[in-house]
């Protein structure tokens, strides 16, 4: 039972005193319900990549030995506020010679595309706005919205860095469609389902349920999902339809105010979108350890919205992991240039997304889950896991412990200064 | 059903309003002053030379055709790898027909990938044999 | 004989491209490289910013912390300055403007203007290094930031003073540097109020004089270098 469903008809019930199956006017109730859901994704979304954009300002500081806008507010932390309200502010520029409808509908595209990829996202065990069958599809689908809103503010610009973007970001979005796709692939086929909500109760709680510590496959599937959805989100080491070096700022160049505001906003909440994704579909969604979603749904009142509350933060603490571990990407790896990229996705990723898809059918269809050989899998993956972040936190020590001494004789102070404390 | 996907029509509607309201409500807070030099197209900083519609090559154009091959095939072979876990399942022997019917399409597209590799439409230089091919 | 350089042979050579064993390579060198630098750039959160945050949340001012021949905006102690005129002609731009005449009363010489452009002040140090008396220097003040464009010109010397006839022995002691300067710019610690600037009020005030370096008068007239106008000196008198 959807919830917003659910709620409209209790409203229709308690409110009007009518029967929503009978009463005439259910479908307003109905789409002020969903109308509300989505301005409450909205709020979320734009709660989210505001600060993020801060955030992830910040950590660039820190990652070049720098400390980031903190003027703003308390440590900078208005600063998102004051650069949306800038672009509010600013007047609205086009182009004298730019194809008008195309040139003003760009944004309008870009944004949905990006929206309309929260009707599937299960933020928590019931909070989703609709559980589609056929919801990663959906995904795909709605977002490729993007590339056409890519496209048309690179032609409807009529220069020449904004068509270079604009088809640069085409190419660059339709290949690496494939590989996310592919690897997604792998994902259904274990689930046997393509509804989001399906695919995380597919899973569980604990890492070992995860589908990425289920078997090598689904493993390099993962990374190589998560590889694509930073280029299908122009992110750094991707980001060659921005590449200011290159074409400036690619393909919203003449754009200005509010209208560059929502590409930019766009692109932000796609990373979400992306950290969304890989969640639900590798790491367990928002399942809770040790609660299995029968409870859940059984659960009355309080402890029920308490689930739901849960839930929900487990889902957005995953996501915002990965989220960070995107903006950690774009500050440590240079931009890629364009056959590299390319080669990258159609003679790298594309083979190998195929080979882990493979694989994880004939595992599927091999090795019986539950059995010995299944459990094996699953427990030498999570050691492969467990020591490569093991080998991680090594590699930071020794990283940092190599230039403590000289620091110290060099400046007469610590090189010690953890990321809680704030300059 | 109807209403699963009317939430999608409504999320879809509400955000485009949502890009028109914010752009017709700072109508009322930004200037507007208009100028033929701002109207101008930015090419850094000189006049710009020409109009930006013309033909160029964006290379990799053939990746488009082979991106339309794949993505069909992805949408023909979802449904399948959809139902494949519930065919293993059954263990009646129905499972290997998903497992060889997902394989064969993997097969053919691997076949494609492997003729453009061949042929180096990959590779971003090419070598030009004869002048009739030059751009 | 020529010492041939050996063919750099490392253990570690580039497998030839498009075999099968350099596309592993890759694929192995794109995980374990992207895994370093990353967690170099994570050692990173850990470690000290660099940044000095200009101009609060600092221990003690900027300029304390520049180093002593940094060559900041020009001051001249006018109790040390004995109008020789030298930084006046080194300077290759011409910057400084002093100008001097005698006092009939008392027959002392006396300065009726030291001005320095620090908007022309390419701040290359010949007038200070070329000051015998310690007089004119440079400070480690470096906000001159003022309102109005001819705020730019400096004026060391409000009214006529005589000029010291001392030795430089004898000079009482230079003044602590910058003390003098933080009196003249309105932004050193914006200790005046502000002038509005607008392209009006530019317009209308005086554009002022500067002299090239060519119309200082010869060697055997040091005194005086021009002819003060009416209104700035009481008695004006012209140099011989
Ligand atoms: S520092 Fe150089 S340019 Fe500036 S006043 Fe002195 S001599 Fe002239
Ligand atoms: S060189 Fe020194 S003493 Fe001579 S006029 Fe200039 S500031 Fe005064």
């Amino acid at each position: 039972m959807n919830i917003m469903h659910y709620l409209a008809d209790l409203l229709v019930r308690s409110l009007f005193k009518a029967d929503p199956a009978t009463w005439p006017y259910t479908w307003i109730a109905y789409a002020v319900v969903i109308g509300v859901g989505a301005l409450l994704a909205f709020a979320f979304v734009a709660i989210f990549a505001g600060p993020v954009t801060w955030i992830e300002r910040r950590i660039a500081g820190r990652i070049q030995s720098r400390i980031g806008p903190n003027r703003n507010g308390p440590q900078g932390c208005l600063q998102w506020l004051a650069d949306g309200i800038k672009c509010w502010l600013k007047e609205d520029l086009v182009p004298a010679t730019a194809d008008k409808p195309l040139y003003l509908a760009a944004p309008y595209l870009v944004f949905t595309g990006m929206f309309g990829a929260f009707v599937v996202l299960p933020f928590g065990a019931h909070v989703i706005a609709a559980d589609l069958n056929v919801g990663l599809l959906y995904i795909l689908a709605v977002t490729s919205l993007v590339v056409v809103g890519l496209l048309m503010a690179g032609w409807g610009s009529n220069s020449k860095w904004a068509l270079f973007g604009g088809v640069r970001s085409a190419a660059q979005l339709v290949s690496y469609e494939v590989p996310s796709a592919f690897s997604l692939m792998a994902v259904v086929l274990m689930a046997g389902t393509l509804s989001t909500q399906g695919i995380v109760g597919a899973q569980g709680g604990w890492p070992w349920q995860w589908f990425v510590f289920r078997n090598p496959f689904l493993f390099a599937a993962f990374i190589m999902y998560f590889i694509s959805a930073i280029a299908e989100g122009n992110r750094t080491p991707f980001d060659l339809p921005e590449a200011e070096s290159e074409i400036i700022a690619g393909y919203n160049i003449e754009y200005s105010g509010m209208r560059f505001l929502f590409f930019l906003f766009a692109e932000w909440a796609n990373m979400w979108i992306m950290a969304a994704v890989a969640t639900l579909a590798f790491l367990g969604g928002w399942q809770i350890p040790g609660i299995s979603p029968e409870r859940i749904a059984e659960a009355k009142g309080w402890t029920f919205v308490g689930w739901q509350a849960l839930s929900f933060a487990i889902f957005v603490f995953k996501g915002t992991c990965l989220v960070f571990t995107i903006i950690q990407i774009r500050w440590t790896l240079p931009r890629l240039r364009v056959d590299q990229l390319m080669i990258t996705c159609w003679k790298y990723l594309v083979p190998l997304s195929m080979g882990s898809a493979t694989g994880v059918l004939l595992l599927m269809a091999l090795v019986r889950e539950g059995g010995i050989v299944d459990w094996v899998m699953r427990g030498a993956m999570l050691l492969v896991g467990l020591l490569v972040a093991g080998a991680y936190i090594r590699k930071v020590r020794a990283t940092f412990m190599a230039d403590r001494d000289n620091y110290k004789k060099m400046e007469g102070r610590d090189l010690w200064y953890p990321p809680y404390r704030l300059p | 059903m109807h209403f699963e996907y009317s939430v999608v029509l409504i999320y879809l509607t509400v955000s485009a309003v949502i890009v028109g309201l914010a752009l017709w409500l700072g109508r009322f807070l930004r200037p507007n002053l208009p100028d033929p030099q701002k109207a101008q197209i930015y090419e850094c900083g000189e006049r710009p030379i020409g109009s930006a519609w013309f033909n160029f090559n964006p290379r990799f154009y053939l990746i488009a055709l082979v991106f339309i091959v794949f993505d069909a095939e992805i949408a023909l072979t979802f449904p399948v790898a959809t139902v494949a876990r519930g065919w293993i399942a059954r263990s009646d022997g129905t499972g290997w027909v998903a497992v060889v019917e997902i394989l064969l399409f993997f097969v053919i597209l691997l076949a494609a990938l492997a003729y453009v590799w061949g042929k180096g439409e990959l590779d971003w230089s090419r070598e030009l044999t004869s002048p009739e091919e030059m751009p | 004989m020529v010492p041939t350089v050996p063919p750099a042979v490392s253990p570690h050579r580039r497998p030839p491209r498009g075999t099968v064993r350099a596309y592993f390579r890759n694929i192995r060198l794109a995980l374990s490289t992207a895994f370093d630098g990353m967690s170099v750039t994570m050692s990173y959160m850990f470690r000290r910013p660099l940044t000095i945050q200009y101009p609060d949340k600092i221990d003690k001012p900027v300029q304390e912390m520049l180093p002593e021949s940094y060559r900041g905006v020009l001051e001249v102690d006018m109790d040390r300055c004995t109008v020789c005129l030298q930084c006046q002609k080194i300077c290759p731009l011409g910057c400084i403007n002093i100008e001097s005449c005698k006092n009939p009363e008392t027959g002392n010489r006396e300065v009726t203007k030291f001005d320095i452009d620090i908007g022309l002040c390419m701040y290359c140090g010949l007038c200070a290094e070329t000051c015998n008396f310690d007089a004119l220097d440079h400070t480690r003040e470096f906000e001159a930031t003022v309102t109005t464009p001819d705020q730019m010109i400096l004026h060391f010397v409000e009214k006529p003073r005589e000029v010291t006839k001392l030795k430089a022995a004898e000079m009482p002691v230079r003044k602590h540097k910058g003390s003098i300067l933080q009196k003249m710019i309105p932004a050193f610690g914006r200790r005046h109020p502000q002038e509005v600037w607008t392209p009006t009020a530019y317009a209308a005030a005086p554009v002022p004089a500067l002299k090239a370096p060519t119309a200082t008068p010869k060697p055997a007239a040091p005194v005086a270098s021009a002819a003060p106008s009416a209104a700035d000196s009481p008695t004006p008198e012209q140099a011989p």
